[in-house]
């Protein structure tokens, strides 16, 4: 690998956040050609190792960056995200190059347009990289093991014997190892929150409707997502600021723009954050016990009114694999019909898949009133607080050479809040924020905010005051190449 | 005794026929799935079942015209 040209340590710059980068750039201490080169090779060298990478763009960011190294000669500034390298999962199309859902059938799909949101990053004279690996179909059918990928398991950056998390798997790893500043991720059930939380990085899944997912695979339509993993709390607000906004052409699309402003969301004394005790001190995997009453310690002294909460006691599990299973048996009827299906790397996927076109509409009709109630039930427990606080993930990552264990874990029989909220939070197309907050055993682990619909803003403020008091958004492992 | 069609009967005769006619041949999946995977669909719409749910409760999502 060549030595870079500028003066710069290359941990630093592989590790930089949105704004560090752009501040580079506009003063002209690295040019936009080197930064893409120097991602870009980071991406190709790095990427197959952890089996994030599932194409490479480097000679088209080439000509983007010099395009971007053109204006900022001309002083002619765009806004943050000018110039800045990222990558997405393989479900968002990218015109004329594959775009394969991470999955065997689909290996030859190309498409002749962008995704909205590829096209919004293009506009603000983002630097696209590549596309990221991720679980074919982003899980349809429900997956058994990190090997469910065209590019094979997923590995976590900070322990390669582990497994980085899944669907936007890439995309976690990715950041994580500081190949991209940022990327694009997709949550349907978990699929930014799960691989953000096990890379360490900061994970934003938006409110339903507010990204377009035009251009994307769908999963499940009244569910998936559009998100972003990043480097902290204010970058995934400078990236959500570019994403977000109307789109005809999704049908979902909540007609709402988003402008990152958290400056006046920042009373975090007036603000009142539900939470059970019973999540950081029980439920969680018996090492991780103390260092999310840390993060909860933290979250404490910022001063709000902590209210000790429970979600609503709904079948939350049932309820959201009744609607992901239903609607994914109608969007991949003819791969199911086909016999294609058994092109798919994981058997549990291919038996999930087929075994949903045996739900009934009585049963999707069913789960989808249920959903109504849930909704009511929130709206009740958003009357008298802010956000939901809870651990985002309960146990380490799987390893990636074993099936994932099924055995359910021994948990208290008491709930609080964690029980449920990812299932909770997606079926009211809730947002959140997860955060990388304290590591155990050299992994790490992540907290996690929901909010009201549309409240992104006051979300990544807490984020952003959380990340002003802690430093685990800045760690990083030793993957730098020097 | 000799074989009698009422006109009701006659009628809906000649008007499915067209339709039967229409009626694509079931499609089987190409393989099925396992046992577990089905008791797996089975036990969800078991759950989903049981839980009785007020009839003005409409299903999340609106038709818009």
């Amino acid at each position: 690998m060549r030595k870079p040209k500028f003066n710069l340590d290359a941990n630093t710059l592989a590790f930089a956040t949105i704004s560090e980068l752009g501040d580079l750039l506009r003063k002209r201490e690295i040019s936009c050609v080197e930064l893409t080169r120097f991602f870009g090779e980071r991406l190709e060298t790095l990427g197959p190792e952890y089996n994030a990478l599932a194409l490479s763009l480097r000679k088209d960011a080439h000509k983007a960056a010099k395009d971007v190294d053109w204006e900022i000669k001309h002083d002619r500034f765009r806004g943050p995200l000018q110039g800045i390298p990222f990558a997405v999962k393989d479900l968002l199309s990218v015109a004329d190059y594959p775009t394969t859902w991470g999955a065997k059938p689909f290996a030859d799909q190309v498409f002749d347009y962008d995704a909205t949101a590829v096209h919004k990053l293009k506009n603000a004279k983002g630097i696209l990289l590549g596309k990221l690996a991720m679980i074919e179909l982003a899980g349809g059918g429900g997956y058994t093991s990190a090997s469910a990928s065209l590019q094979g398991p997923a590995r976590n950056p900070w322990n390669k014997a582990y497994w980085a998390g899944g669907s936007s798997s890439g995309s976690g790893a990715a950041v994580a190892a500081g190949l991209v500043p940022y990327a694009l991720g997709s949550e349907t059930s978990g699929s930014i929150m799960t691989p953000a939380s096990y890379c360490g990085v900061t994970g934003l899944r938006p409110t339903y409707g507010l990204v377009s997912r035009y251009g994307v695979m769908s999963l499940s339509w009244t569910l998936d997502k559009i998100g972003v993993l990043a480097r902290s709390a204010e970058d995934c607000g400078l990236v959500l600021h570019e994403i977000a906004g109307a789109d005809d052409n999704d049908p979902a699309s909540a007609n709402k723009s988003f402008y990152y402003t958290p400056q006046y969301y920042s009373d975090f004394k007036e603000l009142k954050i539900g939470y059970a005790e019973i999540d950081f001190s029980e439920w969680p995997e018996q090492a991780l016990r103390p260092a999310f009453a840390q993060a909860l310690t933290v979250v404490k002294t910022l001063g709000p009114a902590m209210v000790e909460s429970k979600l609503p006691d709904f079948l939350y599990g049932p309820i959201i694999s009744c609607i992901i299973d239903s609607e994914a048996a109608s969007v991949f009827e003819t791969l199911i019909r086909s016999g294609r299906v058994d092109q798919l790397a994981d058997q549990g996927q291919i038996e999930g898949l087929k075994a949903s076109m045996n739900y009934l509409a009585l049963d999707y009709l069913k789960a989808m009133r249920i959903r109504t109630q849930i909704q009511a039930a929130f709206r009740m427990l958003f009357a008298g607080i802010d956000f939901l606080v809870a651990p985002t993930k309960l146990e380490f990552p799987d390893k990636v050479d074993v099936p994932f264990d099924e055995t359910p874990p021994q948990r208290p029989e008491t709930k609080g809040v964690v029980a449920g909220l990812v299932q909770a939070g997606n079926l009211c197309g809730l947002p959140a924020l997860t955060m990388p907050c304290g590591f155990v055993n050299g992994l790490p682990i992540g907290l996690q905010i929901v909010g009201r619909p549309f409240s992104e803003n006051h979300i990544l403020a807490l984020g952003v005051e959380f990340q002003k008091r802690t430093d685990f958004h800045k760690q990083h492992p030793g993957t730098a190449i020097t | 005794m000799p074989f009698q069609l009422s006109r009701r009967r006659w009628f809906w005769l000649m008007g499915s026929t067209p339709l039967l006619a229409q009626t694509p041949a079931p499609v089987v999946p190409a393989g099925q799935p396992s046992q577990k995977a089905k008791d797996e669909v089975r036990q969800v719409s078991e759950k989903l079942a049981a839980i009785e749910v007020p009839m003005n409760v409409e299903p999340a999502f609106r038709f818009v015209a």
